[in-house]
């Protein structure tokens, strides 16, 4: 157990890295085509506390500006996890799960930087109680806890999950800024050569903090499968169905049916939540022909709403939430075919 | 036939033992243990303080009297031993020393029915097993299949090998009264790399198993050679060794009252395989070869063994091995970094996280997680459904010890067995 929850931790760390450093390199890009002003708020002032040069930032006033954007997030989060585990714990009289940490942690880079902190307070209360203890901890909820903090918080206040105020504002388009331009692209008829795929891949975009970046992405995912905590089936599987559906809707044509599979898999938060929170054990399949029933399932799900449903670009919160639920149906059919192959093989 | 046995990353619990049997071990005591006995009510026969010779029937199967268990040495009875329910825990039997042992008459022409009565009368019908259940045979019933098992693959283990060139003439004596003993076929399961050479001709099927752990499991064997199914048949299973002590019934007319074990582990200054007495006393076997103060001695494997402990302090009847690992500093030390803020009793086990470790050290065609769950929360038909037939506590081993959640799934897989055999569930309605 112990080792399960060290290893996930050293597998967010890369991800953890690249939103501290992502998220204060946008905001500072955002201030500088500002000419430096900022949008108010309590983030602006005390960056200006802290003397950020804003003009031509260092390093170090990057990291600044991204840990003043995520370790407030992450602290409001670990601290409500920590107030309801510890609050189970005391009456269910079972252990403290330090595994609320590595919640803490999921939720907070799947927010977006300008997050509110009522939302968040809320999202893991709610997440908290009725995914995690009430059902009595991890290995016996069904859901992964920072995954239903976030989609209670999308389903609560639509607009919450929209990029920071002060940067290019989209409305409408929740989770990725990337997936907002090729929308707006597609309906306005801009140049689609505002970024790169690479910029996407290595996470120089904006988006939700932990999301940006594939790159931290893989290395996470490269820990969680030699710590042999991830799945590669559900891995693979989610690659197949997002690769299958990508190349069906290129045949189809026609807007962002257009979208290749390559942006897919950078886009929005599928890499991340592909990786952390598709494959927590607990959530997921626990069957091996499940985990791949399962894996493409989800990426199959995941590009198909994205295409055909404007309004919800970033489809990967619901689409894993609907596959979480699914799971149990995927394991008793896996059963069902286990049990009856068994009694005609050996009568 | 060669079946292929995926090998499952290994313990490192101190040095392999020496590949020569160079001890031999008396024990002051010794002692028959109710445990190695799963589903058979035992009743007593010789009282305490009643002297024994070797060979004389201490207990006896309540529902099959004619199944024996016979004393290993002569001595004098000197406990009998009771738990809960008045369930045996153990007879001790002292030796005295003179190595009195009775002498069984050996049929003339060995057939099905002899064979089987000599087998009862000198106790060694008990080291026959079934699958499914893990139980003593029913002298009256055929199996489909008999095992005889000459792989042994747990951490430490002795390597049969040496131990059958070493007592070469009485195992393929005790393989061919096998041959006689069933018409179903006789297997002989071995590790790919030690090639037997048996005597012609003989219906014995050899089937060549890894040599990596769990290739030496029965279940494993079972599974790719007659895998059990709902229809109620069973197949009998024979450790190498009983099998030697049956081809030295047969031409001495005095069982095998000695094993060859591997003593090892972490905490033995010298790992090596030494012969002693059936069932003798861990403390006798291990006096002297120890190098630390504080230690826990297993009866079996560090993966299935029995810590040795109170009146259960003796070498297991299917046990081949005595390993002593060097126990940590203090019992407190593996607590999770969760017991800062512990509320519990701590006695709980965690929840079974599903990781794709559980599935990889599965027995072969069994959903590992489906059935932990079963098991855990006491499902019945559905464990059974999903294969639970097929095993006993030693096949769960590896899932017990890669789990996350710190179960123990072995005991609950033997309430289970349980459970089906008293309800006549093993066939499928």
């Amino acid at each position: 157990m112990d080792r399960i929850r060290t290893i996930r931790l050293l597998a967010i760390f890369p991800v953890l890295i690249a939103a501290v450093g992502n998220t204060g390199y946008q905001y500072l890009l955002a201030l500088a085509d500002r000419g430096g002003k900022g949008g108010g708020g309590w983030r602006d002032e005390f960056s200006r506390f802290l003397n950020i040069d804003t003009v031509d930032p260092s390093g170090l006033d990057i990291i600044a500006v991204g840990l003043i954007h995520v370790l407030p997030v992450f602290a409001i989060a670990f601290i409500f996890a920590g107030f309801w585990e510890r609050i189970f714990s005391e009456k269910r009289k079972r252990r403290f799960d330090t595994g609320v940490i590595y919640t803490a942690l999921l939720f907070t880079l799947l927010m977006p930087p300008g997050v509110a902190f009522f939302h968040i307070a809320f999202g893991m209360s709610f997440a908290m109680v009725f995914a995690h203890g009430i059902f009595g901890g991890e290995g016996k909820s069904f859901l992964n806890p920072a995954l239903v903090a976030v989609a209670v918080i999308q389903i609560s206040f639509p607009s919450a999950l929209t990029d920071h105020p002060l940067w290019t504002s989209l409305n409408g388009f929740a989770g990725s800024k990337n997936l907002a331009l090729y929308h707006q692209q597609i309906s306005d008829g801009l140049a689609w050569s505002e970024f790169a795929w690479w910029d996407a891949f290595l996470g120089t975009t904006q988006g939700l903090m932990g999301t940006t970046s594939v790159l931290a992405v893989i290395a996470g995912a490269a820990v969680l499968m030699y710590g042999r905590i991830a799945s590669w089936r559900l891995l693979a599987g989610q690659l197949i169905g997002l690769i299958l559906v990508a190349t069906i809707t290129n045949m189809i044509g026609g807007g962002i049916l257009d979208m290749p599979w390559y942006w897919h898999l950078v886009m929005g938060s599928f890499a991340f939540a592909a990786v952390f929170i598709a494959t927590d054990p607990s959530s997921s399949s626990s069957t091996n022909t499940g985990r791949w029933l399962q894996g493409i399932l989800a990426g199959a799900l995941i590009v198909f709403i994205r295409v055909v449903n404007p309004s919800h670009p970033d489809s990967v919160i619901p689409v894993l939430l609907l596959v979480s639920m699914l799971a149990p149906l995927i394991d008793h059919v896996v059963v069902w075919f286990n049990i009856r192959r068994r009694a005609l093989r050996h009568g | 036939m060669r079946v292929n046995i995926k090998k499952v990353p290994g313990l490192r619990i101190g040095n392999t033992p020496d590949s020569a049997i160079d001890a031999s071990k008396s024990s002051r005591s010794c002692s028959l243990l109710g445990r190695d006995y799963p589903g058979t009510r035992l009743q007593v026969l010789a009282d305490e303080a009643s002297p024994v010779k070797a060979g004389e029937a201490v207990l006896c199967d309540r529902q099959r009297p004619q199944v024996l268990l016979t004393s290993p040495v002569s001595g004098t009875v000197t406990a009998v031993r009771r738990g809960a329910r008045r369930r045996l825990i153990s007879v001790e039997i002292t030796s005295d020393g003179k190595g009195d042992s009775i002498q069984f008459d050996i049929p003339a022409n060995p057939d099905r029915d002899s064979i089987r009565h000599l087998m009862l009368q000198s106790g060694l019908w008990a080291t026959l097993r079934t699958r499914p259940f893990g139980h003593i045979p029913d002298p009256g019933r055929d199996p489909k299949a008999l095992l005889v098992t000459a792989i042994d693959t747990q951490p430490l283990a002795p390597d049969p090998a040496v131990i059958i060139s070493e007592y070469d003439n009485q195992f393929s004596l005790g393989l061919k009264t096998l041959c006689d003993l069933v018409d179903t076929p006789v297997h002989l399961c071995k590790a790919a790399n030690v090639e037997f050479l048996l005597e012609e001709p003989c219906r014995v099927r050899v089937s060549s198993f890894g040599d990596q752990h769990p290739a030496g499991l029965v279940g494993r064997h079972i599974h790719s050679l007659s895998p059990i199914g709902f229809n109620g048949k069973e197949v009998w299973h024979i450790n190498y060794q009983d099998v030697i002590s049956l081809g030295q019934l047969f031409s001495t007319g005095r069982p095998w009252y000695e094993r060859v074990i591997s003593l090892a582990g972490s905490a033995v200054k010298n790992p090596r395989l030494m012969t002693v007495p059936l069932g003798a006393a861990i403390d006798d076997i291990t006096a002297g070869e120890l190098g630390t103060k504080s230690f826990r001695v297993i009866s079996g494997s560090v993966l299935s063994g029995h810590t040795s402990i109170g009146h259960e302090a003796s070498l297991g009847q299917r046990h081949r091995q005595v390993t002593a690992l060097i126990e940590a500093s203090s019992p407190q030390s593996n607590a999770s970094y969760g017991s800062l803020f512990y509320a519990g009793r701590g006695d709980e086990s965690d929840a079974l996280i599903p990781t794709t470790d559980l599935d990889s050290v599965a027995p072969p065609g069994i959903l590992a997680v489906p059935l932990l769950r079963a098991l855990i929360v006491g499902d019945v038909e559905r464990a059974r459904d999903l294969g639970a037939l097929e095993l006993v506590e030693e096949d769960l081993a590896l899932l017990s010890y890669t789990c996350p959640g710190k179960t123990d799934y072995g005991p609950l897989l033997r309430n289970m067995l349980d459970q089906i055999y008293r309800e006549g569930l093993s066939t499928r309605g």
